[in-house]
């Protein structure tokens, strides 16, 4: 047998031989094919390894359980739809948890839920008159004369402008304005200012707060989690500034990149941006876009004249003019704006300078770890709703720290999420309640609703009545509102942050990879619950999936590449075939069963598909040891999240080599199905006719 | 001395289109054992189709071949195959080595399809034979590197090799000269009577003839002579036309 298979190998070798160009050219079409299989499958393996640790160890877990009733897939970054997803909810954490933890392989389960929530940043001239309130409240003379003259300076900004606008279009908005903002800068008021702090801030932000322009908001899309389970679990989110949110608190864990690309101040965002493309090899003078953002830069400047308190304005101005070779007796602005006239020569000096002395000196984030920020979002009927919560701390995702996707979501306590999402609470009952209650609303039957609102027994007469706490009447022309006492915790009890509603949960496995079988064992216990179970490509949206479309784009190109080779390798094993003829007569003849003559043409093919796929597989695995080596580059965002890090390190697994020789043998085996069946129709007698 | 084939009553039609072309009009032949017999008779005439149903390539339309007490209409190809490589050998007129085998492997061949004989056993065998058919120091060669004698040799050794009953050869001198012819004929006479192989071969060369100890006459699909050298046909009675039998 042995002697018999060695006498088929060496047939096969020699009629290649015999055959060359044929054989080199499907054979290299097998060994690109090989090469071909053994590359993709290790790169799409290894930014399968990537994507997965970007976002498993960070957000997802491996599985997501959700509701079965819900409208959109679940998208942890986002999906194609803006907005909130309709994900139904599971109303009660603890009641499927246990039967989750259960299932064989989940090493962990962690409760979540998705919100979009804005957070709003003051206008400039808000923000200084709210500093301006806060100083007058605790009589701190000296901050009070600092933020006085920062409202100053911005309604002097605000005035130009506004002459600007004049010389464009005249209109009596503006003229009234105009008086405003003279009033504004007039000594008088500021001497009314020492007098009567009170009143004068009550002018000022009621007149003048509305002339300033607004503030940024900014969309937050954030995560609702049991912050202490979920730091455990998640070990690559590595808090870089301030603390985690302590168990039973509400608050915030903002990603650093959304800090640092989103809310930052505009000028320094377009610094880094620049410096950024500048460390990736881009130069200003080369590049248009960098230019234009330098311009933006330089355009926004005048901000920081009026950010600066003024205490801090000489020492800024003495730098500059430094810099700048400048007599220090020069206004701010235009040293501002020479300061950003940039290029590559004095851009990264003056980037640090920038960092060292404006930076330090003004604020360059609408808030700080520790200050309280106001979250709104429209709940799930409909209402805007506002929560204060503290910031904790910045995050950002290990290895992916300049990634804005993966700082892109913030990190917040379940139960301040369950109130965004609109979840009814007691406290919040109370409060409804409360408001009923002042407002005299009176709960009014369906049936009778026609008689209660309209009918009665009395003659036609109207009565009006004035409605308490209303201001008609009292002489004051504006109405005023009373405002609804909001009791509003900061802490809540730990152990009972469980018992509420969530929209997903993820589970992360003891054993990655036997994800499949875990998978099909959670569908199991979660159908009886009314939910569902994904994977975390499925859960992560396009994110996850883009591994997944990539590899089947590869997969037909290859699938298209063999097909090809199929085509092509049959119809020359089809003329070898006739070719030969007289050789499989001859061996019939003296005795060789058909089975033989099969088993010759196929070898052949085999022997030629084996050799060439061990030849591309060679190449491919030399191919990714050397991508291992140099590491490919993840040139976009986006990009760096799926390469799982800045650089995507390949590495190729046995798997992969086995897959590129299996597939070359099926092609060259299926390829030959057809010639070897004719070899084995020839019939013995053709030997006797071999007249040639 | 027992038969080695018994040819009753055979007839064989071939398919020619729509039509149907009868090569063999009712054959009845008998070869003993040890016998060296010659087929002879002109193109067309049928001997080839004859040879054919005797070497099991092909079996009769009707009537009976009897290979070594096996009716072989009643084989599968299966079975026919398994006896062709048991019992028979074959030599072609064009020799019909495999191109790309050395000499060692051609012969080695059918003992390897055959199986179930040892490496060592199978070596002595190949180079036994190959000496005794005068090739030995050629064993290493390809095909392409002999000339047509020394190819014949190496076929007439492939066909002995797994001591075959009976040893078919169609038209064995047809592509060689006449020395080389002569020498070829010799080596089978030699082996015919040294180790009493049967040999039946197709002619319509004078000189196989001569030393044929039989000479089976056909013509246009009929036996029309059986016997002994000397009542060869004349070239004219030979010409008559039939269907090519293919």
């Amino acid at each position: 047998m042995f002697a018999l298979v060695r006498l088929l190998v060496h047939l096969g070798l020699q009629s290649l031989k015999a055959h060359r160009s044929k054989t080199l050219i499907v054979g290299g079409l097998m060994t690109f094919g090989a090469f071909l299989v053994v590359v993709s499958l290790a790169l799409l393996e290894s930014v399968e390894r990537g994507t997965r640790q970007s976002v498993v160890e960070s957000i997802s877990g491996d599985i997501q359980i959700y509701d079965k009733l819900a409208k959109d897939k679940l998208s942890l970054f986002g999906g194609f739809t803006f907005g909130t997803e309709e994900l139904g909810n599971i109303p009660s954490f603890n009641k499927v948890k246990d039967a989750i933890a259960a299932v064989d392989n989940v090493r962990a389960v962690v409760p979540m839920g998705i919100a979009t929530a804005g957070v709003k940043s003051p206008g400039d001239l808000d923000h200084a008159l709210d500093d301006l309130r806060k100083a007058v409240d605790v009589g701190d003379r000296s901050q009070i004369h600092d933020l006085s003259a920062r409202v100053k300076s911005i309604a002097r900004v605000l005035l130009e402008q506004q002459a600007k606008q004049a010389a464009i279009t005249e209109t009596a908005a503006s003229s009234e304005s105009k008086v405003l903002l003279e009033r504004a800068l007039s000594d008088e008021l500021w001497a009314d200012m020492d007098r009567d702090p009170g009143g004068t801030l009550d002018w000022l932000e009621s007149k003048l707060g509305p002339l300033g322009e607004q503030g940024n908001q900014a969309f937050m899309r954030l995560v609702g989690t049991d912050m202490p389970t979920f730091e455990k679990v998640f070990n690559r989110v590595r808090i870089v500034e301030g603390t985690a949110v302590p168990p039973g608190a509400r608050g915030v864990l903002v990603g650093k990149s959304l800090l640092d690309k989103r809310l930052k101040f505009s000028v320094a965002m377009f610094l880094d941006l620049v410096h950024n493309e500048r460390t990736k090899g881009e130069t200003i003078a080369t590049s248009t876009v960098l230019k234009e953002t330098l311009q933006k830069a330089q355009r926004a400047s005048p901000r920081i004249a009026y950010l600066l308190p003024p205490r801090e304005v000489p020492a800024v101005k003495d730098a500059l003019a430094k810099e700048l070779a400048q007599p220090p007796s020069t206004e701010l602005v235009p040293l501002l704006s020479s300061f950003f006239q940039m290029d590559d020569a004095n851009f990264e000096r003056r980037l640090k300078l920038f960092y060292d002395v404006i930076g330090p000196r003004i604020q360059l984030y609408p808030f700080k770890v520790g200050d309280t920020i106001t979250l709104s979002s429209f709940t799930k009927s409909g209402y805007l709703k506002s929560m204060n919560v503290k910031v904790y701390g910045v995050y950002t995702v290990q290895g992916l720290d300049e990634s804005i996707i993966a700082g892109a979501l913030s990190l917040v306590d379940l139960v301040t999420f369950r109130e965004l999402y609109g979840q009814r609470t007691a406290v919040l009952d109370d409060e409804l309640a409360a408001m009923k209650k002042s407002a005299g609303i009176k709960e009014v039957d369906r049936g009778t609703a026609e008689a209660d609102l309209f009918g009665g027994d009395d003659d036609i007469a109207v009565t009006v009545k004035t409605v308490e706490g209303s201001g008609v009447g009292t002489g004051s022309s504006d109405p005023v509102i009373e405002k609804v006492v909001r009791d509003e915790q900061m802490t809540f009890d730990q152990n009972t942050v469980g018992d509420g509603l969530v929209l997903s949960i993820a589970v992360m496995l003891k054993d990655p990879s036997k994800l499949r079988a875990t998978l099909a064992a959670l569908s199991k216990v979660c159908e009886p619950l009314g939910l569902q179970a994904v994977d975390w490509q499925q859960a992560t949206g396009f994110i996850g999936q883009i591994t997944l479309v990539v590899r089947a784009v590869l997969m037909t190109a290859i699938f298209i590449l063999f097909l090809v080779t199929i085509v092509i390798l049959n119809n020359s094993m089809v003329m070898a075939t006739l070719e030969r003829v007289s050789e499989f007569g001859t061996l019939r003849a003296i005795g060789a069963q058909r089975g033989f003559v099969n088993a010759m043409v196929v070898f052949e093919t085999a022997v030629l598909g084996f050799l060439s796929g061990l030849f591309g597989a060679g190449l491919g695995v030399a191919f990714v040891t050397w991508l291992h080596g140099v590491g490919i580059p993840a040139p976009a965002d986006l990009l760096q999240v799926v390469f799982g890090g800045p650089r995507l390190y390949p590495t190729v697994e046995a798997s992969n080599v086995v897959a590129g020789l299996v597939a070359t043998l099926i092609v060259g085996i299926l390829a030959t199905l057809y010639p070897a069946r004719l070899a084995t129709r020839v019939q013995p007698v053709v030997a006797m006719q071999g007249k040639d | 001395m027992s038969a080695i084939i018994e040819v009753q009553g055979v007839i064989k039609d071939y398919p020619l289109g729509k039509l149907s072309v009868r090569a063999l009009h009712g054959v009845d032949l008998t070869i003993a054992r040890g016998e060296f017999t010659a087929i002879a008779g002109p193109s067309g005439s049928g001997k080839t189709t004859l040879l054919n149903l005797i070497g099991c390539v092909d079996v009769p339309t009707e009537g009976t071949v009897v290979f070594d007490g096996a009716v072989t209409s009643k084989l599968s190809d299966r079975e026919l195959t398994r006896l062709r490589l048991e019992k028979l050998g074959f030599i072609f007129q064009s020799f019909n080595l495999v191109a790309v085998l050395s000499v060692f492997q051609n012969v080695e061949l059918p003992l390897l399809l055959q199986g179930g004989i040892g490496n060592d056993e199978r070596k002595k065998r190949v180079v036994d034979i190959l000496d005794r058919v005068g090739i030995g120091k050629y064993i290493g060669h390809r095909p392409n590197e002999l000339s047509g004698g020394q190819r014949q040799r190496v076929a007439i050794a492939r066909a002995l090799v797994t001591r075959p009953k009976l040893v078919l050869a169609d038209e064995p001198t047809a592509n060689l000269d006449s020395v080389t012819g002569g020498q070829i004929l010799g080596l089978m006479k030699e082996l015919n009577q040294q180790q009493g192989v049967t040999f039946l071969f197709s002619t319509h060369d004078h000189r196989v003839m001569e030393l044929a100890g039989r000479i089976v006459q056909v013509q246009d699909g009929r036996v029309v002579d059986d016997g002994k050298q000397g009542k060869t046909p004349t070239s004219a009675s030979a010409a008559a036309p039939t269907p090519a039998a293919h």
